[in-house]
């Protein structure tokens, strides 16, 4: 039986299941008829409750809940804010969007929190079981978010294809797993630790195949090239505001138990035994990095289509989010740091789409000329997200980047680092494209539908360029935060 | 100094200010805006006239500093100080905003609100950049100039202009992240020295380096210095970017943004590296003087004033980079100056460029013949911009050039670092080479525009200046005859700067060292 504080331990999974759970109860209450608005703001409430529930025990020690299953720790409480907020915002997304589409049921934030949920429990498992269990519980919801748009034959190929290559990911991982605990006999992360520490992992094939596949898997749902397929059609295809989230929230998720992992199981393994330096999963994944950031990069250049654009953007900051996962923790720290920013500008960014999705009813680069004189703010706004996303100051995308390149140069990866600074600046070029368009091309006139802004998706934006900005002028808090989340790693 | 007040932050973030008090007004009243701009520009012109009168120039190192911790875990400061070489780019810069501002009253009639926002966030980062002693700071203000002006180009500027925006940015931004890798990787090895996390500059100015280590530094931050200067062969994306973007844009590019690339050299890029700069010096000193010539001779066949105009500029700065790498007092003093009277001439002249781009919407020499006889006081200023330009006695470009010829001449470090002895006399004629050609270029476009017979009828009832147009010229005419009849007003306040600049660079690279090597080996061959 679970004790107090073990419920105590998982309080912001708790919350956001009661939330979705709640939701759900309320929407059998409503009239059919209704709005289901009022359903999004219950959401936003237990999700302002879960990033309560994280706040007030910052600074706590770690404390393992559940027979070690999970722990609750500031690296855990520094994620579920950022799941919590990545979700929040993608309701009110949802709020000022899903009407017109003809989505506004309840099972639409149900399935969010229930997502949101999902990824906190992944943020805290300190067992392959549990990390499991977390994963599918974030998973499931979120293949079925991806298909909620019904009569869009596109959201139904989202939705399939998420779901079919979302399998095939998990089927590595629970292989991996599997393998793993044959080698180790036990799932728990500190126990196959304590098996590397012990005996040269190079020659135990079991335990290094498991830890391949396992990595395979998570890497999947970070969408690392060459594992990406699924992201851009998947992307393009959900509902803007569940993109959003898998942008953000599940990719930060997938982030969090690749670090878990990394450090908590295999730093043994970081680097290969004496005369197989190179072969440790290190240069594994900057290889990966390499990769992903490269290829997502000169692919979005040829995009013509915003959300597919984005689509690959958000490929290409997983690769350089990869960098971070060499080093250490600073590199851990920078990884959070940079999740925080990335999920404003990405959330704020498809927010921006949304609207002018709605507006001019298509996401394609020809639909977005003239939005800088036809609506000004909001293609202002898009502009400081898009610079965000290149990572020009004084913007939290600038800081971001500067802060894992600052600590991959404090580990020697000049190399990757001159890398990756090349394809943020391929990358500016097609950020630079949708303000070309805004603001410098002919209108090609679509006929914009004369609908009032709404309020909701204003707020969402408002939210992310405040934090955009803030993260970009002072950003001191969010670094002390982020480097104080990652001690219990180490 | 205390003036009771943070000067420096007051003539930094007051754009910025004006900026956002701006976004405010309606946008039905863009003349309210373009006032309000002009009155921002004209008050942070005082406040740094105040600045430029109270620096004391007796006095060597940093004024006015003002200093906050920032990133404090970073290492990272809110740094702020002048000395001699960033206070007459400060002032000029102020100077030229409200200029430029008021150059564009009739020129920008589209989106005056976010035309005005974006030169006020423009100036932000270039006064920024001028002002930063902390190097992520600069870093900040270095990217984040390229922003607007981005825009000003792309937006507000001519057919080609998304084409020449975007390259624009692609290749600044080429430069910059490169740059900022090796300021990551100083700041490290300065960290593994010394233990202290910091990007004071002047600190990290001791940061020892292997000489390898030293030239991909250099490289990096040369690269990106480089391309904003620009030295041949980085300076393709100038002329599109020049012709394209608006008057107001040309103006600002050309007088201060190109500023930014030789002064990242003086700040920067020598300094931090010494050894690696006098490695890389022959290099430089020939991609100079390849500018002057090339710069001057694609000029001569422009049919474009504009055109012309902007490859003058690839000259100009050739002669700039020349002082630079003679590392001497002399020349880096003409070369300082010449940054400024290139800031003014070629500013002149593109706005002048500009009135009668207005009046005719056509820029092409052939187009033109014999205006100064409709247009007297135009003629008049061009000829004193062109005059300038080239460098005539009492005018400004006169005494920079003097200097940079004189000190590349007679410089004792060139020859050691070239190994031999005819290198800075060789470098000192083939520059002066470049004066003359720049003489033919610029006087063969006044004589093809301005003189002859009219042979169109469409120049024959051209408007002369207007009043607004004579205030924006005749500070720029005064300046012009200021600097060139009282150079010393201006140099005194750099020569401390300036010799402290010398001096440090030359001991750390050991040149001095170097030469009393070669001057023994003399002895010897004597001794034989």
């Amino acid at each position: 039986m679970p004790t107090g504080s073990d419920l105590m331990a998982v309080l912001p999974f708790l919350v956001a299941v009661a939330g979705g759970l709640a939701v759900i109860l309320v929407d059998l209450l409503m009239r059919p008829a209704a709005s289901r608005k009022a359903l999004g703001v219950v959401s936003l409430l237990f999700l302002a409750g879960m990033i309560l529930a994280c706040l007030v025990d910052v600074g706590k020690a770690p404390e393992l809940a559940f027979s070690n299953l999970v722990v609750a720790d500031d690296f855990s409480r520094f994620l579920g804010v950022i799941f919590a907020v990545a979700a929040g915002l993608s309701g009110l997304m949802a709020i000022g969007r899903l009407p017109d589409e003809g989505a506004a049921r309840g099972e639409f934030y149900a399935l969010l929190l229930f997502a949101t949920g999902g990824a906190c429990l992944l943020s805290q498992a300190t067992d392959l079981i549990s990390m499991f269990i977390g994963l599918e519980c974030l998973s499931i919801p979120a293949y079925i978010l991806a298909a909620s748009l019904r009569r869009d034959p596109r959201s139904a190929e989202a939705g399939f294809k998420y779901f079919i290559l979302g399998a095939f990911a998990t089927g590595f991982l629970v292989y991996g797993i599997a393998l793993l605990y044959g080698a180790a006999g036990s799932t728990q992360l500190s126990e196959i630790a304590r098996l590397c520490a012990t005996q040269p992992w190079t020659s135990n094939l079991l335990l290094t195949a498991g830890a391949l596949l396992v990595l395979i898997g998570l890497c999947f749902k970070i969408a690392a090239v060459p594992f990406h397929m699924w992201a851009p059609d998947v992307y393009q295809g959900s509902p803007t505001p569940a993109t959003a989230f898998f942008a953000t929230a599940v990719k930060a998720a997938a982030f969090a138990a690749l670090l878990r992992v990394l450090f908590l199981a295999l730093p043994e393994m970081q680097s290969g035994t004496p005369g197989y330096e190179n072969a440790g999963w290190a240069s594994l994944l900057g290889m990966l990095a390499i990769l992903t950031m490269t290829v997502a990069n000169l692919i979005a250049l040829v995009q013509t289509d915003v959300k597919r654009l984005l689509a690959y953007s958000s490929i290409a900051h997983a690769g350089y989010l990869l960098i971070g996962l060499l080093c250490n923790q600073e590199g851990a720290a920078a990884i959070l740091f940079y999740l925080a920013a990335y999920t404003f500008m990405t959330v704020g960014a498809f927010a921006l789409v949304a609207y002018f999705e709605h507006k001019s009813g298509g996401t394609s680069l020809t639909e977005y000329t003239g939005l800088g004189r036809r609506h000004p703010v909001a293609a202002v706004a898009l502009c400081i997200f898009l610079f965000s996303l290149a990572g020009i100051p004084p913007t939290a995308g600038f800081f971001g980047k500067f802060y894992l390149f600052r600590a991959a140069v404090n580990e020697g990866f000049i190399v990757l680092v001159v890398i990756a600074v090349i394809n943020s600046m391929v990358s500016a070029y097609y950020y630079l494209r949708v303000m070309v368009a805004m603001y410098m091309e002919e209108e090609i006139q679509t006929k914009p539908h004369a609908v009032k802004a709404s309020f909701a998706i204003a707020l969402a934006v408002g939210i992310c360029i405040l934090f955009v900005l803030l993260m970009g002028v002072y950003p001191t808090p969010y670094l002390d935060a982020a480097r104080s989340s990652v001690l219990s790693l180490f | 100094m205390d003036l009771g007040f943070p000067i420096l932050s007051s003539v930094l973030w007051l754009p910025l200010l004006g900026a956002l008090v701006i976004l405010l007004v309606p946008r039905s009243k863009p003349m309210l805006v373009r006032n309000l701009t002009l009155g921002v520009s004209l008050v942070d012109l005082a406040l740094a006239l105040v600045l430029f009168f109270q620096f004391d120039a007796d006095q060597t190192g940093l004024q006015f500093v003002e200093k906050h911790t920032w990133i404090e875990s970073l290492g990272i400061a809110y740094y702020l100080g002048i000395d001699g070489i960033s206070l007459l780019l400060v002032v000029l810069t102020a100077f030229l905003a409200p200029i430029a501002i008021l150059s564009t009253y009739k020129a920008v009639e589209q989106r005056v609100k976010g035309f005005m926002f974006s030169m006020q966030l423009l100036q932000v980062g270039m006064l920024g950049a001028f002002l930063a002693l902390d190097v992520f700071l600069f870093y900040v203000f270095w990217e984040l100039m390229l922003i607007p002006m981005y825009f000003i180009i792309g937006i507000w500027g001519g057919p080609r202009r998304i084409y020449a925006a975007v390259k624009f940015f692609l290749f600044t931004l080429l430069g910059s992240v490169l740059m900022l890798v090796a300021i990551l990787v100083v700041f490290f090895s300065h960290h593994a020295q010394t233990g202290v996390y910091t990007a004071d500059l002047f600190q990290l100015y001791g940061t020892s380096l292997t000489v390898t280590m030293q030239m991909f530094m250099f490289a990096a931050f040369a690269l990106a210095f480089a391309i904003k200067v620009p030295m041949f062969p980085f300076h393709t994306w100038l002329p599109d970017a020049h012709v394209e973007a608006p008057t107001a844009g040309s103006v600002i590019l050309a007088a201060v943004l190109l500023k930014m690339g030789t002064y990242g050299f003086v700040r920067f890029a020598f300094p931090l590296f010494p050894e690696a700069a006098v490695q890389f010096t022959p290099l430089i000193a020939i991609l100079a003087v390849v500018s002057i010539i090339y710069g001057a001779l694609v000029a001569m066949v422009q049919k474009d004033v504009k055109k012309l105009v902007a490859y003058s500029s690839v000259s100009h700065l050739g002669f700039v980079m020349l002082g630079i790498v003679a590392l001497n007092s002399t020349a880096v003093s003409g070369g300082l100056l010449q940054m400024i009277n290139h800031g003014i001439s070629t500013g002149m002249l593109f706005l002048l460029v500009g009135v009668i781009y207005e009046r005719r919407h056509t820029r092409m020499i052939s187009d033109f013949g014999g205006i100064a006889k409709p247009m007297r006081w135009y003629a008049l200023c061009f000829l004193i911009a062109t005059l300038a330009s080239i460098g005539l006695p009492g005018t400004n470009g006169f005494v920079g050039e003097f200097l940079v010829l004189i000190g590349t001449f007679n410089s004792d470090a060139l020859p050691v670092i070239f190994g031999s002895q005819a290198a800075g006399m060789v470098l000192a004629a083939v520059a002066g080479l470049g004066v003359i050609l720049g003489a033919v270029y610029m006087l063969w476009m006044v004589q093809r525009v301005f003189f002859g017979p009219l042979k169109k009828p469409e120049n024959e009832k051209l408007k002369d200046l207007t009043l607004r147009e004579a205030v924006v010229l005749i500070p720029l005419i005064l300046a012009i005859f200021l600097i060139g009849l009282f150079p010393n007003l201006f140099l005194s306040k750099v020569e401390r700067s300036i010799n402290a600049f010398v001096q440090d660079v030359r001991e750390r690279s050991q040149v001095v060292q170097v030469e009393m090597l070669a001057d023994n080996t003399e002895v010897h061959h004597a001794d034989r």
